[in-house]
């Protein structure tokens, strides 16, 4: 009898598991699909679209360029001076320097001829305290705006400040250590200007940096990462963008749009709360806000990402660093479902609660434990000799199949949408990379998953960590001889659940 | 095959899978391998004509001297014969003339449309309105419509209720851009929204046209038209200063659409009428604070003086930083009349009204 009921429990455990997976390699595979339909429309959409229109406009939608900063006088000159040559009609950038400790500010009010401003800042957003306002006394530089506050801890924080400052419709959430695209604005407003519903967020792809050729805080010549693990970023940012994000989006069921690159309606933002500086995925944390927002007052929206990519950050090369920030994904996303589980399959909420929340619970926060389960389980029949190798190795080789396909296509739709690498060997090379990421780097992320989920469970506080940039910043300091700079956002401690302490 | 059939369900479907995958690597590779060499392709195509195109537009754009005629016939009866036939070269070199049909306007933007037309280039564009893909379509109607190429205007009356919303989108513009006889008819016909990109394209296509007769925009002004029609039509009432609208503006300050409103009152301020400045104000008490904002706007705009006594008072009592913001923007709006309120306001303000107030009166700052 008792045996009778394991074998019956083993089966049933076997066979959801297998199920799991068949829903699974369905969505994604009809996530390909949507993404390719994306990609075809955003190509016509592009070659019929005259983009003088909107740059000799003088009725264009202002945007808000919010760029916080911490610690980054290594690439501060040269990333504000990209920001301010956008190919944009009507634009403001708010640098809020978030209480550094090295001269990032200094170095600002140098280069930019900056001086304090009695200057207007309504705070509608609670931040820590904001000390002075800084313009330029140039005219060349009329667009930019410095607001210096005290440390927020967070960079949601600083992103409310700039918020507060910014004066129009519209912000470009950034990091000021990205490089953006001089088109980034003008390419990020067409699906706001073209629908006809509400947009209230757009994403863009982003990209690792490591290997590219990066002068004076632009883009010389792109090429995928050289080091194995920057690599697999690289491998695993195409996935995520190019199928992903644009499969969601041809849904419109976007679940969040990146923190290194949104545009955003700032009005919906203001409604939503801003960002919340408790939350360690402040990204996907305000666009669940943003959308329930719009279901509660019953108005149509839609959140959009295009192929394009307009973004290029660098990617953490050592394993400590990566861990820590996937590490916290993992706690931003276990937050998220703790402070709006009520969403969860509500039809009020449209396709957040009926698409967008279950999926992120089932394929996203339970993949790692079901995962994990799932080995220590393999383990455990392969000690017991329960296993049939057979059958092992053919639905091992029935995931890594369907892992490398899904891969290797996403790769084939970044090709199709753009050539950055301008050898074949280059694709080749990223394409092959692609055999080895099950067994090297998706254990990782794995691992960083399940102690991401014991933090929280536990109320752990983490270290937001050293992010260390090496790329643009380490040429410029060779060249100017400036001294290494001081941690980066990431230093920061974070209490969990604590929002108040970080408020007060 | 037999034991195929003998294993479980789950392993029947895993081999399934692992073969569908296999397959569809194949294919992802092969269209990978053939997206790049596609695109080697076609660099190698644009290297090689490159350096023949830029010497054909020196001759017969740049550097044209109309007096060579024989020359410039001979270089298109040459171009014709020795590449032209090819319809990949015509298309590459289509490229090239609408890219620099952007770059440049007047004598040399005309020369290009000549060249154009010289080739026949059209011939392809016009072949794809045949087409049913609305790609090819709205692509060939932009084309011909970059190139100022007349085309039949039965043709846009059919394309203007097409399916496909980016076509009859762009027979609109073709409309409003080729047609000789009363185009903007397209905005009596209009039974659906404009979005916010079309709104764009149209008022520069309007503003840029030189039309025999530019219509009263207010016309469409009216409680039954779209709201995005009414909020082109304000913005091209604004461009055109007509100011013989500013009545129906006024009526149109009824409204229940909160947004429209604003942007009416926006309107009214930029045409700077004082006559509209008392309908506005009676709104003020009960609007939102968006519309307050574009009421106190207009006030500055218009600049009249007789509303100075409010702004001062707005500033002096209204809670909202924002709203004080703006009637200090506007008291300074009103040049030499408000300079003396504004002296007033910064002697007796307290240090937070002077940083509203050293805002307003910086030239740096713009908003």
């Amino acid at each position: 009898m008792k045996e009778t009921f394991y074998s019956y429990l083993v089966q049933f455990y076997e066979h959801s598991v297998f199920i799991y997976c068949i829903a699974l390699f369905t969505l994604y595979a009809l996530l390909t699909g949507m993404s390719r339909i994306v990609i075809n429309r955003n190509k016509f959409l592009n070659r019929f679209r005259d983009y003088n229109t909107l740059l000799t406009s003088p009725v264009a939608a202002g945007i808000s360029v919010i760029a916080p900063a911490y610690n980054e006088s290594a690439n501060i000159i040269s990333n504000v001076r990209s920001l301010l040559t956008f190919n944009y009609p009507k634009f403001e950038v708010i640098v809020v320097n978030d209480g550094s400790t090295d001269d990032t500010l200094s170095l600002l009010i140098e280069e930019f001829a900056l001086v304090q401003t009695n200057y207007t800042y309504i705070p509608t957003l609670s931040t820590k305290p904001v000390r002075t306002i800084y313009r330029s006394s140039k005219k060349a530089y009329s667009q930019l705006i410095v607001v210096d506050k005290e440390n927020g801890g967070c960079k949601a924080d600083a992103v409310n400040a700039g918020i507060n400052a910014a004066h129009h419709p519209y912000f470009l959430n950034t990091d000021v250590d990205c490089i953006l695209d001089n088109d980034t604005l003008i390419k990020l407003i067409q699906p706001i200007l073209e629908e006809r519903k509400t947009v209230i967020a757009v994403g863009a792809s982003l990209r690792i940096s490591n290997s590219c050729d990066i002068d004076d805080g632009m883009i010389n010549r792109i090429r995928p990462p050289k080091q194995l693990l920057a690599s697999f970023q690289e491998i695993e940012y195409t996935r995520s963008f190019s199928m992903g994000k644009l499969g969601w989006s041809g849904m419109n069921a976007v679940p969040n749009v990146s923190g290194a690159l949104g545009l955003f309606n700032k009005r919906i933002a203001i409604k939503a709360g801003g960002y919340n500086s408790g939350s360690f995925a402040e990204d996907m944390d305000i666009i669940v806000r943003m959308s329930k927002y719009m279901c509660d007052t019953n108005q149509d929206y839609a959140i959009r990402y295009i192929p394009q990519t307009l973004c290029w950050t660098e990617g953490p090369t050592r394993l400590k660093v990566l861990v820590r920030q996937r590490v916290r994904w993992a706690r931003g996303l276990w937050q998220l479902f703790a402070s709006h589980a009520k969403i969860i399959f509500n039809p009020k909420y449209k396709r957040l609660g009926m698409v967008v929340f279950p999926y992120n619970l089932f394929f996203e926060l339970l993949a790692p434990i079901i995962e994990t389960i799932g080995i220590i389980y393999y383990v455990y029949i392969v000690v017991t000799h329960q296993i049939n190798w057979h059958f092992a190795i053919i639905l091992l080789l029935f995931v890594y199949c369907f892992s490398v396909f899904i891969t290797v296509t996403s790769i084939l739709w970044d090709q199709l949408i753009f050539r950055h690498y301008r050898s074949w060997k280059e694709v080749v090379a990223l394409a092959a990379k692609s055999l080895l990421e099950p067994f090297l780097y998706h254990p990782l992320l794995l691992f960083s998953a399940i102690k991401g989920y014991l933090f929280q469970l536990f109320g752990k506080k983490q270290n937001w960590g050293d992010m260390e940039r090496k790329g643009a910043a380490k040429k410029q300091i060779e060249a100017e001889a400036i001294p290494v700079p001081g941690p980066n956002y990431a230093n920061m401690e974070i209490p969990v659940y604590k929002k108040k302490q970080i408020h007060e | 095959m037999t034991q195929f059939f003998q294993f479980p369900l789950f392993i029947q479907i895993a081999l399934v899978v692992i073969i569908l995958c296999l397959i569809g690597l194949m294919f992802t590779s092969i269209g990978m391998a053939s997206t790049r060499w596609l695109g080697y392709k076609n660099a190698q195509l644009t290297e090689k004509y490159e350096p023949i195109f830029l010497k054909l537009f020196t001759q017969l754009v740049f550097d044209f001297h109309p007096e060579r005629t024989a020359e410039n016939a001979q270089t298109i009866a040459l171009a014709e014969k020795e590449y032209l036939q090819s319809k990949k070269v015509r298309r590459l070199l289509v490229g090239y003339i609408l890219h620099y049909k952007t770059l440049f306007s007047g004598s040399v933007g005309r020369r290009l449309v000549s060249l154009y037309k010289d080739f026949d280039l059209q011939r392809d564009a016009l072949s794809g309105l045949k087409s049913n893909r609305k790609e090819t379509l709205v692509l060939a109607l932009k084309e011909l419509l970059d190139m100022q190429v007349p085309v039949d205007p039965l043709l846009f009356t059919v394309l203007k209720k097409h399916k496909q919303i980016q076509v009859r989108e762009m027979a609109r513009r073709c409309i409003l851009t080729l047609s000789e006889q009363n185009p903007f008819q397209v905005f009596d016909e209009l039974n659906e929204p404009l979005s916010q990109w079309e709104q764009l394209e149209l008022f520069k296509v309007i503003s840029e046209m030189n039309y025999n007769k530019i219509p009263k925009f207010a016309h469409w002004i009216h409680d039954k038209s779209d709201p995005s029609l009414i909020s082109l039509c304000l913005k091209l009432t604004v461009y055109f200063q007509q100011y013989d609208s500013v009545p129906i503006l006024i009526k149109m300050l009824k409204t229940t659409d909160v947004t429209l409103r604003a942007e009416v009152i926006n309107a009214l301020g930029k045409l700077h009428q004082p006559e509209c400045e008392a309908a506005m104000v009676k709104l003020y008490d009960n609007e939102v604070e968006a519309v307050k904002i574009e009421i106190i706007k207009a006030l500055g705009r218009t600049g009249s003086g007789d509303y100075l006594n409010l702004l001062k008072s707005i500033f002096d009592h209204e809670p909202s930083v924002l709203l004080r913001k703006h009637a200090a923007k506007s008291i300074i709006k009103h040049d030499a009349l408000g300079k003396r309120v504004y002296d007033v306001l910064y002697k007796q303000g307290q240090a937070a009204d002077r940083i509203i107030l050293d805002h307003v009166a910086n030239t740096n700052i713009k908003y």
